[in-house]
């Protein structure tokens, strides 16, 4: 949608966001949009041959082009030939998983950005990203993100405008001590986890004790989240922060884990080493008792 | 070009100019060197300011099987489940500095420790600590107090700068666990009590044995680390998955040792902020009614 030069803009900005960003040399170009439905295609795969069938569609490649984690657990107690209640346990990356969120995410954004380009914004602030099922179908996922667009006046526009989940406030502290943001970016890690007999062994056991092929699965889905976010950060950027993560598990069959972690966070990119003039000042605000701090 | 550099804290919208221009250039970057982190803009500011960096984000799990218990008696504690939630808690932590430690990180600020129950294995649950690996700068205009050896704190990047400039550094997280068993009462006596106003002793005292046994637990480890005190405690009680007559107490905190000779004062200057609590939109606005 193009914003009509000379009309009003519109924006979810805060009266001292609005003074923020206009102190640091931009102003409100108007709100933007970006909304992508996106089906996974993993329905088929998700019946009780999966925990067998790993092989099939393999460890493959993850989508940051090194090979994806893939792990056997071989039967500890060696039995394993062939028979009925001895087998191996797998845990392996979802990379076809990884690529569906990643593609959608990006969808969404691309079209919120294209906003932002056709008006001239030379970025977007303050953006909101939710996800959700559509239709209580866990593999049909909504993404849209909305913020407000910015653009700083006598600058030429920007082939890839900026995006950023950060407040106005955190903008222009970014801009004071060298930092520019470049992009919100996602990191997906996506493990499903095939217990084998030593798991299954160590769930009927009377010990307590640490299950380390669920373990083994639930931080290497971290760690892959983690290494794709940076990985989407280096296009532009040197570092991600204000990261967060959200954490989904489930169970697909007896025995099988699917194991999700989401990470978002914006790039930023260093322009100028500034140090803090003076150290912070530490105040000690003197207010007002909170009306609301009694019994609860 | 370098005029301009320096400029920001007294023309800020003239940095916009150079950061404009940083962009366009678009350059890529290893991807090894990029870093990310959980810390707000304000942490990561102040984390820089006490001479560190971020390192990246980092994470230790540990899926745990909890709640088998042999045997349990009238009010005492449960030493094999309060062992078993310490165990699960010290191999998550354990996991996250060799995390830390693999991306060159010198310690972790700002971890949080949480358990997530895992479907319908009623007696699983993944322990997890999550947080940001930092290390100093290579670069640095004032690094206050290096700490000797790897270091993990539930402290805020504010919390940490704080401290350091007041000359102590964090050693590491202590914690202490104990899960107490309250005796069930008698069909009869429960009767007999029904209508009277008076104490359950024995509730209460299985109360103070859990807590008594917990921050014992922790003090004892900072004890060890050869800490000064112990900061940001925080305290939790919970029956997690064992029903109201387990209960397990949970003490967490960061042991800090004061690095100079004495505590450094902080020039501390008394402020009024002047920000109304009432917003214009809110209802209670109207009425005159105070919002939070």
């Amino acid at each position: 949608m193009a914003i009509e030069q000379g009309r009003p803009w519109s924006s979810d900005l805060s009266a001292a966001e609005l003074a923020i960003l206009r102190e640091s040399g931009f102003e409100p170009v108007g709100l933007v949009m970006g909304s992508s439905v996106y089906q996974l295609g993993v329905q088929s795969q998700m019946g009780a041959s999966l925990s067998s069938s790993w092989r099939g569609y393999g460890p493959g490649n993850s989508p940051t082009g090194g090979a994806a984690y893939a792990v056997e657990y071989p039967c500890p107690h060696g039995y394993f030939a062939g028979g009925l209640d001895h087998y191996s346990g797998f845990n392996w990356e979802r990379t076809d998983v990884e690529a569906g969120l990643t593609e959608a995410y990006y969808l969404a954004r691309s079209r919120m950005e294209q906003e932002a380009k056709d008006n001239a914004a030379h970025g977007v602030v303050g953006v909101h990203l939710t996800l959700r099922p559509v239709g209580g179908m866990w593999h049909v996922l909504e993404f849209t993100m909305i913020g407000t667009a910015v653009r700083r006046e006598g600058s030429a526009p920007l082939d890839a405008p900026f995006s950023s989940n950060l407040s106005v406030q955190d903008f222009a502290k970014l801009l004071v001590t060298g930092y520019v943001p470049a992009d919100f970016v996602i990191g997906v890690g996506v493990v499903q986890a095939s217990g084998g007999c030593g798991l299954e062994y160590q769930l009927r056991s009377w010990n307590d004790q640490d299950i380390t092929q669920f373990s083994d699965a639930i931080q290497e889905s971290r760690r892959q989240a983690t290494r794709h976010l940076e990985h989407e950060g280096s296009r532009r950027g040197e570092g991600v922060i204000g990261v967060e993560m959200r954490f989904s598990s489930f169970e697909l069959g007896e025995r099988v884990r699917y194991i999700q972690t989401i990470a978002v966070g914006t790039s930023v990119l260093r322009f100028a080493e500034v140090p803090l003039p003076n150290p912070p000042l530490i105040l000690m605000p003197l207010v007002d008792r909170d009306a609301n701090e009694g019994l609860q | 070009m370098s005029e301009l550099f320096s400029a920001p804290w007294t023309r800020p919208d003239r940095a916009g100019e150079a950061a404009i221009e940083h962009l366009r250039k678009g350059q890529a970057h290893s991807p090894s060197n990029v870093f990310s982190s959980d810390l707000s803009v304000d942490e990561a500011i102040l984390i820089g300011e006490a001479g560190y960096e971020p390192k990246g984000l980092v994470s230790g799990s540990s899926v745990f099987h909890i709640g088998y218990v042999t045997s349990w008696v009238g009010s005492a504690e449960v030493p094999e489940l309060s062992a078993a939630m310490a165990r699960a808690r010290e191999i998550a932590i354990a996991r996250l500095v060799e995390d830390g430690r693999r991306i060159g990180g010198n310690g972790v600020v700002g971890v949080q420790l949480d358990i997530n129950m895992l479907g319908s294995h009623a007696h699983l649950a993944e322990f997890i600590a999550v947080g940001t690996a930092i290390a100093p700068r290579r670069s640095t205009r004032a690094t206050h107090h290096p700490t000797p050896s790897f270091f993990t704190s539930n402290l805020s990047g504010k919390d940490f700068y704080l401290l350091s400039r007041a000359g102590y550094h964090p050693l590491g997280l202590v914690m202490g666990s104990c899960v107490y068993h309250v005796a069930y009462q008698s069909a009869g006596s429960w009767a007999k009590m029904q209508s009277k106003n008076m104490e359950l002793a024995n509730a209460t005292e299985a109360l103070y044995s859990a807590r008594e046994l917990a921050m014992t637990r922790m003090q004892s480890e900072a004890i060890v680390l050869g800490a000064s005190g112990v900061v940001g405690v925080t305290t939790e009680e919970k029956s997690h998955v064992w029903g109201s007559h387990m209960i397990e107490f949970f003490a967490l905190g960061t042991a800090i040792k004061l690095a100079s000779s004495e505590h450094k004062r902080l020039g501390i200057t008394a402020s009024v902020p002047l920000e109304d609590q009432i917003v214009a939109t809110d209802p209670s606005a109207i009425t005159g009614r105070r919002r939070r």
